[in-house]
Parts: structure tokens; C-alpha cells; sequence
């Protein structure tokens, strides 16, 4: 649907993105997860044609953008980030603007009508969009967007700004786009991609830092990381087998610690277990840490910091 | 289809700003009092007072209303909504250009109470009245397009106006020093200038020349904002 190939793009001498690579399906909903100035706009931006690539090329439904623009944008719904939109035009007209450069004619009426129930704007199609509430000029920009029924949505931050209850509301609102739709959003909130999307990839100072699945992402950086509490007269040393021991803590003879496994995301409960048992110790407590998706960003961006320097 | 929708949103856009009827308002006061001038105080069944100032006033004016046409885009990143949509850079510059000229024209139309007034006390030149009034429509439209190009450079609307200011006057301003030139360089510079390609048309005499000058300038300035808005300078 949508394929990235080695896409670089330069702001005179800074590299906003660097090499940038990947491939999303048909009904895919996808985070595009980043700090602030990682490149999540600036490869958006490109995907969308506004901007031109520095080099690299972008494929849409197996066209190059670069060759043919305007039949592709018709397959292309695109929130910018920020929400531009038309401040003295009132909401109707706004949307009657977009429906008509995209040649909407004879479904025009029906068009708006669908696009601005589906957002929930249509007791507002009246009123001048610089006097509506950020909730509603973002359902606007949602509306603009899918006005076309575009197979492909490009949202730039879609929930930037908002109020949680507005945020509760958009995230609904794109996952009920995200059922029809091949959909890729932004965002450097992570409880957003958790989500929204059955996808992430993690961009960092312009280079894909994961791509996977969020439970295959969580599972391969948590590194199968267990935590033990047990009550028996073994020494916490002797878990060393299993991997490097931490955090030993003792509280009224109960002695509870934490193994990061030596090979990495294997699975260690069950030796753990039966370990405890053939040591006739009492297993008080025995669970692999799930880490939220905060914390495994953290690391993913934290280690290019640190290759960097 | 797509440029009409251009068209119809710019027009929304002008005749529902504030800025654009100020504007309007001071032009005609401004033309007004030069027109009652002329005619009461030289006695003359005339628009030339009016007319006179004319190239140096809508030096001031359109650049103020057309400042805004993409500068405004960008500053408002509605640039990146447009640009995205699946429409050509021509079409998006050329359905503003027409807008512009529409709101332009609705001004000129607004001064056809002075020549009412010249037919209602004398005997005027009709011939003249109507070139002259090619004439303006000629002068605006090459500002216009001028002012346009002004504002696909940047984002920001004061640099805007003071570039398209700066354009116009340098076009206008060989008109005015041709006298103190060398003789031989005297047809050029008329050539070049704007004023004498504009006083022509107010003396009644509809030349080619004079109107191929203009429509030059406005498809130079026009292709020039196209470049400049597929550029994106972002």
C-alpha cells in the first residue's frame, strides 16, 4: 500500500531524515512513534507530496509518487500536523472547498453529509472554524480528510492539544477509521500507539530505530526480565544460574529479586520453578515484567544517544 | 471545476475581510478628492486628476490586499492542505490571480460614479473614459500579479507587501526619470516603464504595443509565483 525506500531528506546541512525504509499493508494502522524533531513530519510531509524528497522514493499502491501526483493524492487523506485550517470560512464551506478541487461534483452533498457525521461535526457546519473548540476544528481537519473515503490516512498528530476526554474521543473516532482504512499516525505520546495502532515504528533523529508489532516490540526489549519473591534458607547467589541477579531485597524473611535472563528474551519461569521446587523452597511470587511501551521507547532512543557519543 | 473552487474560496476570503473594505475605502477617498479636485478647481470635465495618481497609489493599495494570497498559506500551514489536494500550482495561483481580479474590478466599478458625474455637467470623451478604463484594469491586474508573486515568496505578510511595493515602484519608476536620461536610452526606458505604457491608454490611444506590454508582465509574474509556490521554500 504504502512502501518507503531508503528515503533521505536534507534541510540545507541538517539531515532530518536519514535512509528511512519500510513497507505498510493494506489495513494496517501503524504508529509513527518519535520524539519531537525525529522526522515523523518531515516523512509524512513526503508521503503526501507536499515535500520533495533530498532522495529515495515512495510508492503508493505500487506508484511512484514522484511521476504521477495528482491521481495519487486522490487516494491520500491527509491531517497536517497543527490542524491548519481555513479560519474565516465557515465548516460547510470549508468542506465544500476541499469536495470540490477533488472533483466530488454529484456527490458532493452526500459526501459532506457522511464525512461530517462520521466526525461528528454536523451541528457545527455553519459556524466560522476560528471560533470552534480545538476537539472540533481537529474533527474538522478529520472530516477534510476523509471527505474522498481515501484508502490511505496520513494523521499528523492527530490528538496534539487536546483534552483527555477530546483525546478519548479521536482515538475512537481513528480506530473505527482504522477498520476500513490503511492508516499511519504520529504521535510522540505512547499510550496513543498502544492504543490505536497493531503496529509501530520507532523513529529517532531520522533513522528507524523498531518496527514490529507492539506485543513482539514489547516482548523483545523487555528480554524476558523475571521477578522471583521466595522464603527458603537458599542463598539469592544461586539463581545465578539462570542469569545476572538484581535488586535483592529481604523483608520479614521473605527475599525477593529480579533475573535478567543470559540469552535474552528466553523464557525462564518454568526452570525457575522447578528450581524453587527440587530446592523445597516456598514460591511466594514468580512473573516476567511487563515494561510499558514508555519504557522500552526510552531505551530505544536512549541507545542511538549512546552509539552516538 | 477546481479553479472555480479556488476562485469562490478567495472571494469568500476578500469580501468577508475587514482589511480589503478599509482598503477599498481609502481608494476611493483618495481618487475622490483628486477627482473633485480636478473638476472644481481647474474646471475640467476630466478624470485625469484622478487618473494621474493612479499608478502611485495602487502602488500602496494592492500590494496591501494581495499581501496576504499565499503568505497567509504559509504562516497558516493551509499551504500544505492545499498543496496536498490534487490540484496543479497553476491552478491554485491562477484561481487567486482571478479572484483578485474580480474584487479589483468591483472596486473599479465603484469609481464609474465619476465619469456619471463628468456626463451629467459636461460633454466628455467617451472613448477616453473607456481606454482609460482598459488602462486601470490593465495597471491593476499587472500589480496584481506582481503583488502575488510578492507573496509566494514568504510567509510573512509585511515582507510581502514591501517586496511587491518594491517590484511595482521599480517598474514604474523609469517612466518618471526619463528625462533626466540620455537621449538615446529615452525609448527604452518609455518601453520599460509602466507609466508610459499606461498614458497612452489615457489618451485614448489603444495600441497592441500597450497591451501586449501588459499582458507580458502579468504571464512573467504569474509564471514566476507558480515556480515559486511549487518550491515550497519550507
Amino acid at each position: 500500500m504504502i512502501s518507503v525506500r531508503s528515503l533521505i531528506k536534507d534541510y540545507g546541512e541538517i539531515r532530518a531524515v536519514n535512509g528511512i525504509s519500510f513497507e505498510i499493508k493494506s489495513g494496517e494502522v501503524v504508529g509513527f512513534l518519535g520524539p519531537n524533531g525525529a522526522g515523523k513530519t518531515t516523512t509524512m510531509q513526503i508521503i503526501t507530496g507536499y515535500l520533495r524528497p533530498t532522495s529515495g522514493e515512495v510508492l503508493i499502491q505500487d506508484r511512484d509518487i514522484s511521476e504521477n501526483h495528482i491521481s495519487i493524492k486522490n487516494s491520500i487523506g491527509y491531517l497536517p500536523e497543527n490542524t491548519p485550517l481555513y479560519e474565516d470560512l465557515n465548516v460547510y464551506d470549508f468542506l465544500d472547498f476541499v469536495a470540490s478541487v477533488r472533483e466530488l461534483n454529484g456527490k458532493k452533498k452526500d459526501s459532506i453529509k457522511r464525512a461530517s457525521e462520521l466526525c461528528g461535526i454536523s451541528d457545527v457546519l455553519d459556524r466560522p472554524i476560528g471560533e470552534l473548540s480545538k476537539g472540533y476544528r481537529q474533527r474538522v481537519g478529520l472530516a477534510q480528510a476523509i471527505i474522498h473515503d481515501p484508502p490511505i490516512l496520513i494523521l499528523d498528530e492527530p490528538t496534539t492539544g487536546l483534552d483527555p476526554i477530546q483525546i478519548m474521543e479521536i482515538r475512537e473516532l481513528i480506530k473505527r477509521l482504522g477498520e476500513e482504512k490503511t492508516v499511519l499516525l504520529s504521535t510522540h505520546i505512547l499510550p496513543e500507539v498502544e492504543q490505536t495502532c497493531n503496529r509501530v515504528i520507532v523513529i529517532h533523529k531520522g533513522v528507524i530505530v523498531a518496527d514490529s508489532d507492539i506485543d513482539e516490540l514489547r516482548e523483545a526489549i523487555s528480554g524476558g526480565v523475571v521477578r522471583v519473591e521466595y522464603r527458603g534458607s537458599i542463598n539469592p547467589d544461586e539463581f545465578r544460574r539462570f542469569g545476572k541477579v538484581s535488586d535483592i531485597t529481604e523483608k520479614d524473611g521473605n527475599i525477593s529479586l529480579k533475573i535478567v535472563p543470559a540469552e535474552g528474551s528466553v523464557d525462564i519461569r518454568e526452570a525457575v520453578y522447578r528450581f524453587c521446587k527440587d530446592s523445597d523452597l516456598v514460591l511466594l511470587e514468580l512473573y516476567r515484567e511487563k515494561r510499558s511501551l514508555e519504557e522500552i521507547f526510552r531505551e530505544l532512543t536512549l541507545e542511538v544517544r549512546e552509539v552516538e557519543a | 471545476m477546481k479553479l472555480r473552487a479556488i476562485l469562490k474560496k478567495e472571494l469568500k476570503h476578500y469580501f468577508f475581510s475587514p482589511l480589503a473594505y478599509i482598503v477599498t475605502v481609502i481608494f476611493l477617498l483618495i481618487t475622490g478628492w483628486f477627482f473633485a479636485n480636478s473638476l472644481f478647481l481647474l474646471k475640467e470635465a476630466e478624470m485625469r486628476g484622478m487618473l494621474d495618481i493612479l499608478p502611485i497609489l495602487l502602488m500602496f493599495v494592492i500590494p496591501a490586499i494581495t499581501m496576504r494570497s499565499i503568505a497567509e498559506e504559509r504562516k497558516m500551514d493551509t499551504v500544505q492542505i492545499l498543496l496536498t489536494l490534487p490540484i496543479r500550482e497553476g491552478q491554485i495561483i491562477l484561481g487567486k490571480y482571478m479572484a483578485l481580479l474580480v474584487f479589483y474590478s468591483t472596486v473599479l466599478i465603484f469609481t464609474l460614479f465619476y465619469p456619471l458625474v463628468l456626463m451629467l455637467l459636461g460633454r466628455p470623451d467617451t472613448g477616453v473614459i473607456l481606454s482609460s478604463y482598459l488602462g486601470m484594469f490593465l495597471l491593476g491586474a499587472t500589480y496584481i500579479s506582481i503583488g502575488i508573486f510578492a507573496s509566494s515568496l514568504t510567509s510573512s505578510q509585511v515582507i510581502a507587501f514591501i517586496t511587491g511595493f518594491a517590484i511595482i515602484f521599480l517598474i514604474f519608476i523609469p517612466g518618471k526619470l526619463e528625462n533626466i536620461m540620455p537621449v538615446k536610452m529615452q525609448p527604452l526606458i518609455e518601453g520599460a516603464s509602466v507609466v508610459s505604457h499606461f498614458e497612452n491608454l489615457l489618451r485614448g490611444v489603444v495600441s497592441s504595443t500597450d497591451i501586449v506590454y501588459f499582458v507580458m508582465l502579468n504571464i512573467l509574474f504569474l509564471t514566476l509565483s507558480i515556480y515559486a509556490l511549487r518550491e515550497k521554500g519550507k
